[in-house]
């Protein structure tokens, strides 16, 4: 158990947390944060294998890079679509309503 | 199904679905516990091939030389997400724009004159230290997105600020300049952006120049184009 393995581990119990939540969580915005909080978790445990070694392997950490603008682009994207669905349905999940599965 | 089945039903499917998680997480945990200390990364292959990268920092040197490809179609997918984003916003709906706090206090008029200017000066200090230290286009480019929400948010900037050929410019110059180089690398040196030993330093330098310009764009872009739904202000005359 080092260091990297301490980091390692805490990145999968952040996904975990958020993959938790992006299945139980019906509010789409919880969704996203949820969402975030896994891909932060995924960053953590790559750039924590990155530390391995004598010196940091820049390899990872520029995937890392690119992964954080990928996903605020994507984020961006995602709060825009439900900014739509509320101002088009004033909803904000994708759950059917009880009464309408009838 | 009664209210009560509902309740009970969701407290199963809840349990079972935590219990699920937690066995993934002791999976992949296990997984994180059996790898070794020792690296097997690319940290030397890195380290090997530094003196025809250009630049002397190897994240740098990674992100715009080595995995170029990476990083171009990256500016090309937040040029998507602005084209998303804009394709959004209905032009029939009325749109609102966020009211201007700005006219109705001068601490914070003053306090953005102050603050903007340093921001500027960091963002082009970080871009000209990426060559050899931790910064480049990509923090430079959050910095330039910072100081875009923060007019934004400040109301010194219409919140859907024009969508003009000035701005377009701007968001599209870091993928075009980074397209007209591979390009020039596909026609002269025969592979995909590889740099010229002589020039690579110049041109990954002109690169990022223009790609913080068109991150810092796209994000402010972004927030504005998602602030915009969000209709607590003004309506647009």
């Amino acid at each position: 158990m080092t260091v990297m393995h301490l980091f390692g581990l805490t990145g999968v119990a952040l996904f975990c947390i958020g993959l938790f939540g992006v299945m139980t969580k019906p509010h789409l915005l919880k969704k996203l944060l949820s969402l975030n909080i896994a891909s932060a978790g995924v960053f953590l445990l790559m750039v924590a294998l990155a530390s391995r070694g004598d010196r940091p392997d820049p390899v990872p950490h520029a995937l890392v890079l690119t992964g954080i603008v990928i996903s605020v682009s994507a984020t961006a994207y995602a709060v825009g679509l439900a900014a739509r669905l509320h101002r088009a349905t004033g909803m904000v999940t994708l759950e059917v309503k009880p009464e309408d599965d009838a | 199904m009664s209210g009560r089945s509902r309740m009970s039903f969701r407290v199963i499917q809840r349990t079972a679905l935590g219990a699920g998680i937690v066995a993934l997480g002791l999976a992949l945990g296990s997984a994180v516990l059996s790898i070794s200390p020792e690296a097997t990364g690319l940290a030397r292959q890195v380290d090997g091939a530094m003196n025809v990268s250009g630049v002397a920092h190897p994240l740098t040197a990674v992100l715009l030389n080595f995995r170029g490809y990476d990083t171009l179609l990256e500016i090309g997918v937040l040029l998507v997400a602005v084209i998303a984003v804009w394709s959004l916003d209905y032009r029939e709906e009325k749109r609102f724009h966020l009211q201007a706090p700005i006219h109705r206090s001068p601490v914070l008029r003053v306090g953005m004159g102050i603050l903007l200017p340093v921001i500027f000066i960091t963002a082009g200090y970080m871009v000209w230290a990426g060559s050899y230290r931790p910064g480049g286009a990509f923090q430079s480019g959050a910095l330039l997105g910072a100081a875009g929400v923060t007019l934004i948010s400040s109301g010194m900037l219409v919140a859907p600020f024009a969508r003009g050929p000035l701005v377009r410019l701007f968001l599209a110059a870091g993928f075009l300049m980074f397209i007209g180089v591979a390009a020039g690398t596909v026609l002269f040196k025969g592979r995909l952006l590889w740099y010229p030993i002589e020039y690579a330093g110049l041109l990954i330098l002109a690169i990022e120049t223009l790609l913080a310009f068109s991150i810092g764009a796209a994000l402010t872009v972004l927030f504005a184009g998602v602030a915009g739904f969000f209709g607590k202000g003004e309506e647009r005359p």
